[in-house]
């Protein structure tokens, strides 16, 4: 009986010690007041002032529009990837594997800072496009994780069934695999998208012209002092995320049945 | 070689520099049915899937009617697969599986509709159109895998143990069946198997592979009857297999004693091996046998017993409808057409 109420409390500082900072920065993002500290009422001044921050608005638009094109573009390659990999010899696509899980492991500035390296070698300016190539990057080892197991999860010999009754490898690709490994596909574009918006250390060092997303205005908002605007924003970029995950979560339950 | 409508040129095939079939030759006749047959691991089904186009040889050459395919994807092959695991498109119901080939050859909407209600009616699967795949049991899954092969009306219809997963009963029926579709159908069939019983009830002509080699290519009988070595005498049908001397020309000595056969060009005094199938051997009382042993084991099969004799320090297998009792001496009775003389393995 006891043991029941530690067990219980137990969770509870646990969960309020992971979402107490941002309960906190979501309740004063509705403070009537410029400070961080004291309740002074309620108001939605900060975030109508958010919508007209052109700043802001635009570090919006290029945020969607990068994670819209990235995810896009990674999904496309991570799968064509995956299916590459699955057809392989088992050393082979162990090999490949290691390979493609090295960059979820590597440190998230080692990565901005090496393909920053590059894209400075390769003579190319900063800006939009190599924040693009950027996430595009990061992005792909996620869509393979996420469509393999579907592959794997095909029934044997399907590929082959297909190409036996006559279709070319694009049109089984398109008739037989792609209807398959859909969920997978669905879900890796999914997760691609969240670490698009949320990342911020790979895109701060591939950016450049003017170009910057969310967190990155965020970041040199807040170098500035911390305005409740950036709470705001910051309560609905945690929303969205937030919105993404459960979508995501849904999604996999559902593959489970 | 009109009729030779597969035939393969020294095909080997290697993965990762190991041999899994080294350099056979075989082909196959129009409206045959052909078995390869062997041991799980004797390059019988990678044979079969050079044929289908979905390996290509390391060296050799592969010919269909005449023409060379060694290298043609088996998009671009009159030829279909039934498969080992059916391999139906789940996200498909019956109807667009079946309808799946007469699609990519833009057959129109009413021809399709046509061949594929005949093809349910020849795998009597009648009315099974609107059905998921995952609604039906293995047997009738394998029907439509055959029913979505045979729709494309190939010239060649390839069979990858279709009937392994099946329940014996079940088994037996679709081997008459789709032995009466080959003859109905006039499709020739390169069925592979490791079920000897299989194969000697469906096919024409059988291969026998080992360890990526073709061991005897013939009829069912002649394989039965005249097994070319100790591996086909052991591998089809249980056999009692001795060492011996070709003395000469009809005359045999095996197990301590000299016999008359029908066999003759083997030289003199050669090393040979001896192959007696169980149920040509003969009890008889002790004193009207060539031979004599004791009874060691009875074993009710069925239709028949199988009994082991020991024979000095060798053990004879024999098959008979009348039981001897164990421990019982008897005498062992055999012809000389029960006597098969085979090459010595090296």
């Amino acid at each position: 009986m006891v043991g029941k109420w530690i067990k219980r409390l137990y969770t509870l500082i646990i969960f309020g010690f992971l979402y107490a900072p941002i309960a906190v920065l979501a309740v004063f993002s509705f403070n009537d007041s410029k400070s961080t500290a004291k309740w002074e009422g309620f108001t939605l001044d900060w975030y109508q002032s958010l919508f007209q921050n052109d700043y802001i608005m635009k570090s919006l638009y290029y945020t969607v529009l990068v994670a819209v094109v990235a995810s896009a573009v990674a999904t496309v390659i991570g799968t064509f990837a995956a299916f590459g990999i699955f057809y392989m010899k088992t050393w082979k696509q162990k090999a490949i594997l290691n390979v493609n899980s090295l960059p979820i492991l590597n440190p998230d500035i080692v990565t901005g800072i090496s393909l920053m390296t590059l894209f400075v070698a390769l003579n190319m300016e900063l800006g939009l496009m190599t924040m693009i190539i950027a996430h595009v990057t990061f992005c792909i080892p996620y869509v393979v994780l996420s469509v393999l197991p579907k592959f794997k999860q095909m029934p044997s010999e399907m590929l082959e069934a297909a190409l036996d009754l006559g279709a070319t490898p694009f049109y089984a690709f398109r008739k037989v695999i792609y209807p398959e490994i859909k969920p997978g596909i669905i879900t890796g574009a999914l997760i691609a998208f969240t670490l698009s918006i949320d990342d911020f250390v790979i895109s701060f060092f591939n950016t450049g012209n003017g170009v910057s997303n969310l967190s990155i205005a965020i970041y040199s908002m807040a170098r500035r002092g911390i305005k409740p605007e950036i709470n705001a924003l910051s309560t609905l970029m945690f929303i969205t995320v937030l919105i993404l995950l459960l979508v995501l979560n849904k999604r996999t339950k559902i593959e489970e049945i | 070689m009109s009729d030779k409508i597969v035939k393969g040129l020294n095909i080997t095939k290697e993965f990762g520099g190991v041999p899994v079939v080294k350099n056979i030759d075989f082909w196959v006749k129009k409206n045959q049915f052909l078995t390869i047959l062997g041991p799980s691991g004797c390059g019988k089904t990678t044979t079969l899937r050079m044929i289908a186009g979905f390996e290509t040889p390391t060296s050799g050459q592969l010919f269909f009617e005449g023409n060379e395919i060694t290298n043609t994807p088996p998009y671009m092959r009159q030829i279909n697969t039934v498969f080992q695991k059916y391999a139906l498109f789940p996200h498909m119901n019956i109807y667009e599986n079946i309808a799946f080939g007469l699609k990519i050859k833009k057959a129109s909407d009413k021809e399709i509709a046509i061949k594929v209600a005949k093809m349910l009616e020849l795998v009597n699967l009648k009315g099974f159109e609107k059905r998921s795949v995952n609604s039906l049991s293995g047997g009738q899954q394998q029907r439509i895998a055959i029913a979505r092969a045979l729709v494309n009306e190939p010239k060649v219809l390839l069979l990858d143990e279709p009937l392994g997963a099946l329940d014996l009963k079940l088994r037996k029926e679709m081997q008459i069946e789709l032995k009466n579709m080959q003859k109905e159908l006039g499709i020739t069939f390169v069925y592979v198997t490791h079920d000897q019983e299989e194969a000697l009830t469906m096919s024409d002509k059988i291969i026998i592979m080992n360890q990526g080699e073709i061991q005897q290519i013939g009829s069912p009988i002649d394989i039965y009857n005249e097994p070319e070595n100790a591996f086909v005498a052991d591998f089809i049908g249980e056999s009692n297999i001795f060492h011996g001397t070709m003395i000469k020309d009809f005359e045999v000595a095996f197990c301590d004693k000299t016999f008359v056969c029908v066999d003759k060009g083997f030289g003199e005094n050669t090393p040979i091996e001896v192959v007696v199938r169980p149920e040509d051997v003969r009890l008889v009382p002790a004193t009207e046998g060539l031979l004599t042993g004791i009874v060691k084991s009875v074993v009710f099969k069925g239709v028949h017993y199988e009994m082991l004799v020991a024979e000095a320090d060798r053990e004879w297998m024999v098959h008979s409808t009348t039981m001897e009792q164990e421990g019982t001496l008897v005498g062992l009775f055999i012809t000389p057409d029960d006597i098969h003389i085979m090459d010595k393995e090296a």
